[in-house]
């Protein structure tokens, strides 16, 4: 108790230099601190984007090109599978339920995906967790929109409001197909995924929309939305479907008869399976990441040893007189301890509070910028053991100054220097 | 103060001062062994966080157990999956019915493909189906029921955080594009206990699986019953 007492007037003496230890400390600690979260959000917000559908078919492509883009709304599809070809597999007889998808279109910088109203039933995430339409109902016109949480919460949507859906990827005024007006009917919960940031339409309205679109641009006689109502909207093809199968042992089966099927090339893929390829591809920039914080740690540590060593000399006449009156080694070495203690817990707890304040200031930027949730949640077991390592590293660390302190000899301090 | 003093203030600084780098040097190699060491204890921490697969006990050999038994407890220590005791361990080969073997079907067509001429659209036709029959294998009533501990690879079906608590238990890693695929009866659909899962890493390598092996739709169509396990336990499959 004494002893800390000591140590804390001591350490009052050199807080400008201790300051900015703790400080050091604070940022050394907040990094790994930091990896380690982002590593384990972005985790499992990418494994459980998608569960329960058995397969995902689009055009001959890349498992991951198809994942990304048919779930993820990353990238894009290398070509359309045509709804013939389509039909055909979802009349395969092991086939429980299809739900095809159309990608292609955006509303102010999100993802329009055409679709049927089975994926408000067959689309599941995380641990088997449906899609709840929270408020209003699903589609049922051609021009309805049921909007993901962020959209609505984003751009400020209602039930009954109307949006416009520009061509292609960026929004453009010159793109827009703003003679055929979406009508907001339905909003979702929110999911964490990216059906979130994606505003739903149906296969009708993606191909109404279309309808007098020739060659790539608009029709000098552009249709009316009446009039479009008025053509065959079925769709001649579309960019990707989610399979659920009756019997899940035949899934290798049916994923080789798609990939084989002779009309068209397309691509089965159990999305379970690519998840966990593709994670395991990226996780190696995970191992980078943590390795280097970790020798940022080595490196605050070492800033902490500098400057405990480089107070030693400023201290040096304060222990000849402990020394003098009665402190032995360990009262020496202990002292040095305390204060290292006290400087990286003090450090531990700026760091952890640093890290916090610049999730909480980054979260709305990071959800709305890759659509990882970085819940604020308490510190985890992994998390924990890091703080622990870096207090024992920097015990250990402290014993040198300590032994030094100790080491020189009490005539050396109390001597007058000319 | 006399230059005999002088000399006893500044003499033993420079003893210390190379000390001091020496030790600075010291230091660095302990606090990457800390480091490292804190980053092997984190990860063992999340290791033993992530497989609640361990039986308390298993890790120690019964009397009487093999070498093999022996070696595998050991290794398996730090992965924990010792697999619990009291399931019978089966083969792929078991969830074939009787009569149902390559050999089987074969023997079953020799005499249809001794007849036809090699190569003739008429052998083509045959041994069509000839895979038709070994494609639509049925499976193994005897099995439904029983106790039973299984190894194989998995493709991971659903997670919970970041853990795969459902998959497909084949025989074999990946999906081989050069010959067909399992037929169904290879194929077992596991769904693990409540708080159970495989990591990522653990799902890319062999497991072992325990639990009660049933056959889903069996009652409808042994042809497309489906081996099914749920409630099941697994664990890192050592081949020690």
């Amino acid at each position: 108790m004494n002893l800390l007492r000591i140590a804390l007037k001591s350490a009052r003496f050199r807080r400008t230099s201790l300051l900015l230890t703790v400080f050091t400390i604070a940022i050394s600690v907040a990094l790994p601190l930091g990896v380690d979260k982002i590593r384990k959000e972005s985790k499992n917000s990418f494994l459980n984007t998608v569960s329960q559908t058995d397969l995902i078919v689009g055009a001959r492509s890349s498992p991951t090109n198809l994942l990304l883009y048919s779930v993820f709304r990353i990238g894009n599809a290398t070509n359309n599978v045509s709804w013939e070809t389509y039909e055909s597999i979802a009349a395969m007889e092991e086939v429980a339920w299809t739900v095809p998808i159309s990608l292609g279109d955006s509303h102010r910088g999100f993802r329009v995906m055409g679709t049927t109203g089975d994926y408000f039933d067959f689309y599941q995430y995380g641990d088997r967790r449906p899609l709840v339409v929270g408020s209003g109902e699903r589609f049922e016109e051609v021009y309805d929109t049921v909007l993901g949480a962020d959209v609505a919460s984003e751009l400020g949507y209602n039930i009954g409001d109307e949006i416009i859906i520009s061509h292609g990827l960026v929004s453009a005024d010159f793109a827009n197909h703003d003679d055929k007006p979406f009508t907001v009917v339905g909003i979702l919960d929110k999911t964490g995924t990216p059906v979130d940031r994606t505003v739903h339409v149906s296969l009708a309205g993606i191909e109404a929309i279309h309808v007098d679109w020739q060659g790539g641009a608009r029709s000098s006689v552009p249709l009316t939305a009446e009039q479009a109502l008025q053509l065959d909207l079925t769709p001649t093809s579309i960019t990707a479907f989610l399979v659920g199968l009756e019997n899940r042992a035949q899934t290798f089966r049916v994923q080789r008869a798609i990939n084989e099927t002779p009309d068209e090339p397309m691509s089965a893929i159990l999305p379970g399976a690519t998840l966990a390829e593709f994670w395991r591809t990226i996780s190696a920039i995970e191992q980078v990441l943590l390795v280097i914080s970790a020798f940022v740690v080595v490196v605050g540590l070492l800033g902490m040893l500098t400057t405990i060593l480089s107070t030693l000399n400023e201290r040096r006449r304060e222990i000849a007189v402990l020394r003098s009156i009665g402190a032995r080694a360990v009262h020496v070495v202990s002292l040095i301890l305390l204060e290292t203690l006290l400087v990286v817990t003090a450090g531990c707890v700026a760091g952890v509070g640093l890290l916090y304040g610049l999730l909480a200031l980054a979260r709305p930027r990071i959800t709305r910028r890759t659509g990882v949730d970085l819940a604020v949640t308490w510190l985890d077991s992994t998390q924990l053991s890091i703080l622990a390592a870096v207090i024992v590293g920097a015990v250990v660390v402290s014993l040198i100054p300590g032994i030094i302190a100790y080491r020189r000899s009490i005539q050396d301090g109390l001597a007058l220097k000319v | 103060m006399n230059s005999m003093n002088r000399y006893s203030v500044m003499h033993p600084n420079r003893p210390a001062s190379l000390a001091r780098s020496a030790l600075s040097t010291l230091c660095l190699l302990v606090a990457t062994a800390v480091i490292a060491a804190a980053c092997g204890s984190s990860g063992a921490s999340t290791a033993t966080e992530v497989s609640p697969t361990t039986s308390v006990g298993s890790d120690t050999p019964e009397y009487g157990a093999s070498l093999d038994e022996f070696l595998g407890a050991e290794v398996d220590q730090a992965a924990s999956s010792a697999p619990p005791g009291g399931f019978t361990e089966i083969e792929w080969e078991d969830l074939v019915p009787a009569g149902f073997s390559q050999q089987e079907i074969s023997a079953r067509f020799d005499d249809r493909i001794n007849e036809v001429e090699p190569g003739s659209p008429e052998a083509d036709a045959v041994y069509k189906e000839l895979q038709a029959e070994y494609d639509n294998q049925p499976a193994n009533p005897d099995i439904d029921g029983s106790a039973v501990q299984l190894n194989g690879f998995v493709a991971p079906l659903t997670y919970s955080g970041d853990l795969v608590t459902e998959f497909l238990l084949v025989p074999y890693f990946g999906a081989c594009i050069h010959v067909p695929p399992p037929p169904a009866n290879q194929t077992v659909m596991v769904t693990l206990e409540d708080g159970q899962g495989l990591t990522v890493d653990e799902s890319w390598g062999a497991v072992w699986v325990t639990g009660t092996m049933t056959l889903d739709g069996a009652e409808t169509d042994l042809a497309n019953a489906a081996y099914t396990i749920n409630n099941a336990q697994t664990g890192v499959y050592d081949q020690a």
